[in-house]
């Protein structure tokens, strides 16, 4: 209706039932279906003449190259993670196509317009980080659910996950490794239980009494601060004997099998999901023991997720919370809402025309809240506010330097936490002094993907000889046309605790070649504690907020809008694009 | 040298994009490291279609130099072939390979190899690299060609 006459959607979800009530496009035969193939059939029932066509698959697949993103005038963002969005970011700036992001959280909606040179890019303003709460608060003190969920989802971790996580469980893991390989799944339910619920309850107890008896000068400060927090509180120690672990009926599931997930339970029965969770998770993820990551929708991890947060609330005498409300808590999920979202539709197909008949210096960061109380719209101008060192649309090639444990640090700690999580790289071809050591992507034959995947658990330095003689790794993106340098730095001694992660990664600025070549140096980690930019987009709290979906954005071929400015482009044949 | 190992990490990238059918290119693998060398390349260069050369498959090695892509790279045959214009050491001489002539540091490597693919059909015998085959070639026509379909069969067929 406003002109789009070539649409291609992508998108890797099918349809849930919790979608229904935002999403339009879908009816209740379509759960289970995928999403781009549902819209695309709506959209195209309403609007016979539209050309619109749907992938299923993630936007990162290598299919999605730069010939298929260089196909389109227009780029529509629908994704809900920060991963996707850099991605899609950097392969639009490397191609200089325009991009529109857009997100919600609940009642709040974001519309932003990207376009290389003209506006600042998604990365030319660092995010900030995910809300953190103090270790104290989840290891010793916690009073509200959320701080039980975020030490279950610690304890899944340093039970059954990568050892390279940061965790301040790591006591458990030293303790429990032995148990957990042995296999014996009742065995490591019931020390796992004995441990978290029961005695680490019962020595905060003695604790507590211990200040009675000797009064504050003989306790060290920190014990003296979780004494402190802990003195309202009703501390509940659980013991695993006087339950039945093992019954013969599962009484929180229903007839079908289900687990009740919309009802709060007996603590009895969070108990039996414990070790019922624990049996499962030994039982059928035996191979990915070790390096099992929580992920909401698996039932088995949730369902683990789900006991542990609830018997620690019954320690510490917090509100226990139904399986629904913790998945959603847990998955940092904020609920949709379909006004919002239809609002930024509306927005966004407002910038997508003012991109496609050449007004980019009109594009807007427009925010907004649509909850009744506070209606606000703030829109900015943002075409000043480009950052001339950004790394990803100014054409400063950023050096890195890696400072790396050498008897520890392995080619998957290279790729998996510097290159996709502190760079958000991809697809990532590795080279140094003239070698390449690593690449992958679809093309590859069968044995050369087997060959670098056999490199990856084996140490960068004693292994790989990488550094030996050249220092200097070449980092380059096979999908995004991202490149850097990475000056590589072996250290026997990377210390721990300042570095939980093992290594230490620092940016070195390389002025571009217009401005002077003092290098500036910042460290990477911490990241930088920015506050909230005018131009931000809404998700950057969470990595997994629902966003826009894709029958939330197509509607904007709905939208019922006629302008001088839309009349203008409507005889032209436009192709736009959307990735969700 | 940063320029060359940045145009090479380049080429491997655009070939992995796209390349010609059948023909395959890649840094050669050191198969006690498993890194593969960017300055040295391992190829396969398919007989043309409606050539005497066709059905078979020739493996070359391409070496570039330390000046690339200011300096052409030496594209060299694997095992050698019997053709006018390849060198008895297995080096195919082309004017694009040449620094002197028609070498322009543009040329892909893409270009290099169905370049080199002509040449095997439409040998040039106004510069001959092997006394043997350049003399059947002018002389004897027809049993040049039978040892062309006979190379086909043999070396064409290894890979
Ligand atoms: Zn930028």
């Amino acid at each position: 209706m406003t002109g789009f006459k070539q649409i291609e959607v992508v998108d890797m979800d099918t349809i849930d039932i919790s979608n229904l009530n935002r999403q339009f496009l879908f009816t209740r035969e379509d759960v289970g279906k995928h999403k781009s193939e549902c819209a695309a059939k709506a959209i195209k029932r309403r609007f016979p003449a539209l050309n619109i066509k749907h992938y299923v698959g993630n936007i990162k697949d290598g299919r999605f190259d730069s010939d298929f993103f260089k196909s389109f005038d227009l780029i529509y963002n629908a994704l809900d993670n920060i991963d996707a969005r850099k991605h899609v970011n950097r392969v639009c700036i490397s191609l200089n196509r325009p991009l529109i992001d857009g997100g919600s959280t609940g009642y709040i909606g974001t519309t932003v317009s990207i376009l290389k040179d003209k506006t600042p890019c998604y990365e030319c303003i660092p995010k900030p980080t995910p809300k953190q709460f103090p270790v104290c608060t989840i290891r010793a003190t916690p009073d509200k659910m959320i701080h039980c969920i975020v030490w279950a989802k610690y304890l899944l971790n340093a039970l059954f996950g990568d050892q390279g996580e940061v965790n301040f469980l790591e006591d458990i893991r030293e303790e429990l490794s032995e148990v957990v390989k042995n296999g014996d799944y009742k065995a490591l339910a019931t020390k796992v239980f004995t441990k978290v619920f029961d005695e680490e309850i019962h020595s905060q107890l003695e604790l507590r009494n211990k200040k009675q008896e000797y009064g504050k000068s003989e306790l060290k400060e920190e014990e003296i601060k979780v004494i402190e927090m802990l003195r309202k509180k009703e501390l509940q120690p659980l013991d695993s004997t006087v339950f039945n672990t093992n019954p013969e009926e599962i009484k929180y599931e229903d007839k079908e099998g289900n687990r009740k997930d919309t009802e709060i339970w007996d603590i009895s029965l969070y108990v039996q999901l414990f070790y019922k969770s624990i049996e499962s998770i030994l039982t059928k993820y035996g191979d990915k023991v070790g390096h099992i990551e929580f992920d909401k929708d698996d039932e088995i991890l949730l369902g683990f997720i789900i006991a542990c947060s609830n018997l620690r609330a019954y320690n510490y005498n917090i509100a226990k919370e139904t399986g629904f409300k913790i998945k959603e808590m847990a998955g940092n999920i904020i609920p949709a809402i379909s006004s919002t979202n239809g609002i930024v539709a509306g927005m966004e197909v407002i910038e997508g025309l003012k991109i496609l008949s050449g007004q980019t210096s009109k594009l807007k960061a427009v925010t907004f809240s649509s909850k009744n109380a506070d209606r606000v719209i703030t829109s900015s101008d943002i075409t000043q506010e480009i950052n001339k060192n950004c790394q990803i649309c100014s054409n400063v090639k950023p050096l890195y330097k890696l400072t790396v444990d050498e008897e520890t640090f392995k080619l998957q700690d290279l790729i998996e936490k510097v290159l996709k999580k502190d760079l958000s790289i991809s697809s990532p071809t590795l080279e140094c002094g003239g070698k390449i050591f690593f690449e992958t992507g679809d093309d590859l034959d069968e044995d050369e993907i087997e060959e670098y995947e056999h490199k990856l658990p084996k140490l960068l330095k004693g292994d790989l000889n990488v550094g030996d003689k050249y220092n200097k790794i070449r980092v380059d993106d096979f999908l995004q046309d991202f490149t850097c340098d990475i000056e590589l730095h072996y250290s026997k001694v990377v210390n721990k605790d300042e570095n939980p992660q093992g290594y230490i990664f620092e940016i070195v600025v390389e002025g571009s070649q217009k401005q002077n070549p003092s290098k500036e140096e910042a460290k990477i980690v911490p990241e930088q504690d920015k506050s909230e930019p005018t131009y931000t987009c809404v998700d950057q709290n969470s990595d997994d907020v629902i966003i826009a979906d894709p029958a939330d954005i197509c509607q904007k071929t709905a939208v019922k809008r006629k302008s001088d400015e839309l009349e203008e482009i409507d005889h032209q044949a436009k192709r736009s694009k959307i990735t969700i | 040298m940063d320029i060359t190992r940045e145009r090479l990490i380049q080429e491997r990238k655009n070939w992995r994009k796209e390349h010609p059918h059948g023909f395959i290119a890649k840094p050669c693998k050191d198969p006690k490291t498993g890194s593969s060398d960017l300055y040295e390349w391992d190829c396969l260069i398919p007989g043309k279609k409606g050539s005497d050369w066709e059905g078979g498959n020739f493996r070359l090695i391409i070496q570039f130099p330390e000046e690339y892509p200011n300096k052409p790279p030496k594209c060299v045959f694997k095992p050698v072939l019997f053709h006018p214009n390849i060198y008895p050491s297995g080096t195919v001489c082309l004017s694009i390979l040449n620094e002197d002539e028609d070498w322009k540091p543009s040329i892909s490597i893409a270009q290099i190899l169905l370049g080199i693919q002509e040449l095997l059909a439409n040998p040039n015998p106004s510069s001959p690299a092997q006394a043997d085959p350049y003399l059947m070639l002018t002389t004897k026509k027809k049993d040049y060609v039978q040892k062309v379909r006979e190379q086909v069969r043999t070396i064409g067929k290894k890979f």
